[in-house]
């Protein structure tokens, strides 16, 4: 395992929403007040009920959601401190996040998806052979060239994951990545997540897997 | 691939979508710039008959009926003739707050073997005219000699050739610009040579003269009208003390042809507005629909680490390109039916109708394509500020 060193940290993290209920308005927390590390070459399982907050949590831990409360500290940086330039930046270069669902981008195909990210800030040099790789190692390198209404739900998960490590990024955040996976495919993203969590990387493995506990270091459960 | 070129790749993705946006602007684009250059061409054909017009008074015998056979033969380029007697010329010229005076002769060749075709004919002459002789100058540059005539825009006939009337031939030695007026369909000669024509017309009875003297008639005397008078004065004077003559204001014939104008300007107009609020308008909406339908693809875009400007810029990127591509299709349509169909439409419409220069048109097509753009930016501008402030997290959680 991979030596530890605090790369996120939330502190006193909580999310509040309003809810418009029949009678009267109301405020919940979606994520009490919560403190949360990820360390380098960790691979972090998170899990609770539904409704826990892990997705919040993940959202406001990857720059997406503001928390009501709190900060979010990335090498010690304020991470909502910063514009949303910045925060957008720094997410792409140094986050790579697998959301829920199916969300590769219906106009591109699957090599373009995968790239993506990594020309959105730099030039693309080798960025194509790189993102083949990755396809292969997740098994779907025969696919490159399809776009994403061709794919099954379980192809579409490991684009996503394929995604979010091309630009071998510091931390991954990953909600639920092997939700439409079969046993095979399931293994395959948690390998390739613990590869690189392995590699140096920070993993938040938001699941329900049982077999995801193998693979982790860590389990934190929420709403407990 | 990168979000520079994503908004391209999109459109390329969605043929059907993107034609139809262009569609939409190309509709909008027609719209405004044919209205326009419909309109603009009425305002020139108006503004080249009033130069053409150029007096400040006509005086015509009282027995023409003044008005109605003026305008027939000056605007509505019914042929005609009416003469009287030549020493009408002095007469007006002696009125106080007369500047300068110019006699017109009018004669009407008729379709029989004695004619090449049935134009009207009109004599100036070139040492006194002040409203033909100037647009002649702009095409020919010479006085117009015995047996010459200049012919208007919409006549057949070649620099060179000759053209028959009433057993007389005539060279036609210039070919005048076009003026979007009835006198387009005139030919132009100088005293003596009117002279000739109507005595051929006598010849063989078809003018009817009152004194039976070609060298002693007129048809009108062109009046300019001295800066310190009073036009409308300088008419009645001649009116109450010229006797046997029917003074009128220019303005006045010109006045019903600008109230037909501003008639059909106005409707033309009201349909370009109506076009254009109807296209904005599902523009708009297309937009919106659009854009909601690619909240996701959007939210997405913003978990791969693009700033919620970039997002938004996408989407205005995209509609800048589809206004472009749909504003020039629509200018060149807008362009070519009225290069192509100008002729039939100043028929249809029956009024003075002269499309605005090559430059002109240019800056009003530059114009026509800000506009769209405009509209293009400004439409997406709304669903592009709601897709900026997008919740990613939310969205993709609620998928």
């Amino acid at each position: 395992m991979a030596q530890s060193q605090t790369i996120v940290e939330a502190k006193g993290v909580r999310k509040e929403y309003f809810r418009k209920g029949r009678e009267a308005a109301r405020y919940f927390d979606a994520v009490p007040q919560t403190d949360f590390v990820l360390e380098r070459g960790e691979l972090v399982e998170v899990t609770g009920r539904s409704g826990s907050g892990k997705t919040t949590l993940l959202s406001m831990l990857c720059g997406l959601l503001t928390p009501t409360e709190g900060v979010v500290l990335v090498d010690g940086q304020d991470l909502y401190a910063l514009d949303d330039a910045k925060r957008s930046a720094l997410r792409n270069e140094r986050f790579g996040v697998i959301p829920q669902g199916q969300t590769p981008l219906a106009d591109l195909t699957v090599l373009q998806n995968v790239f993506l990210p990594y020309t959105m800030y730099r030039d693309p040099g080798d960025v194509e052979q790189r993102a083949l790789e990755l396809l292969a190692v997740l098994g779907v390198a025969e696919l490159s060239e399809c776009y994403p209404q061709e794919l099954s739900g379980g192809e579409m998960r490991r684009i996503a994951v394929a995604r979010a490590l091309i630009c071998q990024p510091d931390v991954v955040f990953a909600d639920e990545p092997t939700g439409d996976l079969d046993d095979h495919n399931t293994a395959l993203v948690l390998q390739a997540l613990r590869d690189a969590a392995d590699a140096g990387a920070a993993v938040m493995l938001v699941t329900h897997e049982q077999a995801a506990s193998a693979y982790a270091d860590r389990l934190v459960k929420l709403g407990q | 691939m990168n979000l520079k070129t994503y908004p391209l790749n999109s459109l390329r993705r969605h043929p059907a979508r993107t034609a139809g946006l262009c569609v939409l602007v190309a509709l909008l684009c027609s719209a405004v710039l044919g209205g326009s250059l419909v309109i603009g061409s009425l305002q020139n054909g108006l503004a080249s008959l009033e130069a053409r017009m150029g007096a400040d008074i006509l005086v015509a015998p009282k027995s023409a009926s003044t008005t109605t056979n003026l305008e027939d033969i000056l605007i509505n380029g019914i042929p005609g003739y009416f003469y009287m007697d030549k020493s009408y010329v002095d007469k007006v010229a002696q009125v106080e707050g007369v500047e300068r005076v110019s006699p017109q002769y009018y004669l009407a060749s008729v379709k029989a073997g004695c004619c090449s075709m049935p134009v009207q004919i009109i004599g100036i002459d070139p040492q006194t005219d002040f409203t033909i002789q100037p647009w002649i100058d702009h095409s020919y540059g010479k006085e117009l000699q015995r047996g010459e005539v200049a012919v208007g825009a919409n006549i057949t006939g070649q620099v060179g050739s000759t053209i028959r009337f009433y057993g007389r031939d005539c060279t036609i030695v210039a070919k005048l610009d076009n003026t979007g007026t009835a006198l387009d369909n005139a030919a132009f000669c100088d005293v003596q040579t009117i002279t000739d024509l109507i005595e051929g017309s006598v010849e063989q009875g078809i003018a009817v003269l009152t004194n039976n003297d070609p060298n002693n008639i007129v048809s009108t005397v062109q009046v300019k009208v001295d800066p310190d008078h009073n036009v409308q004065d300088v008419t009645d004077y001649i009116n109450l003390h010229v006797r046997g003559v029917k003074a009128v204001r220019s303005k006045a014939m010109t006045t019903g042809v600008a109230s037909s104008m501003a008639g059909i300007s106005r409707v033309v107009g009201i349909l370009v507005a109506v076009v254009w609020v109807l296209a904005v308008t599902v523009l708009f909406v297309a937009l919106w629909v659009l854009g909601r339908q690619r909240t996701k693809e959007f939210a997405v875009l913003r978990v791969l680490g693009a700033p919620s400007n970039a997002v938004a810029r996408v989407l205005v990127t995209e509609n800048l390109i589809v206004s472009a591509v749909g504003a020039l299709a629509g200018i060149a349509v807008a362009l070519l039916a009225m290069l192509g169909f100008s002729g039939a439409l100043e028929q249809a419409l029956g009024l003075p109708f002269l499309l605005p220069s090559v430059p002109s048109m240019a800056i009003w097509a530059l114009l026509t394509l800000a506009m769209a753009l405009a509209v293009g930016v400004l439409t997406s501008a709304f669903a592009a500020r709601r897709i900026a402030k997008v919740d990613a997290s939310q969205i993709l959680r609620d998928e």
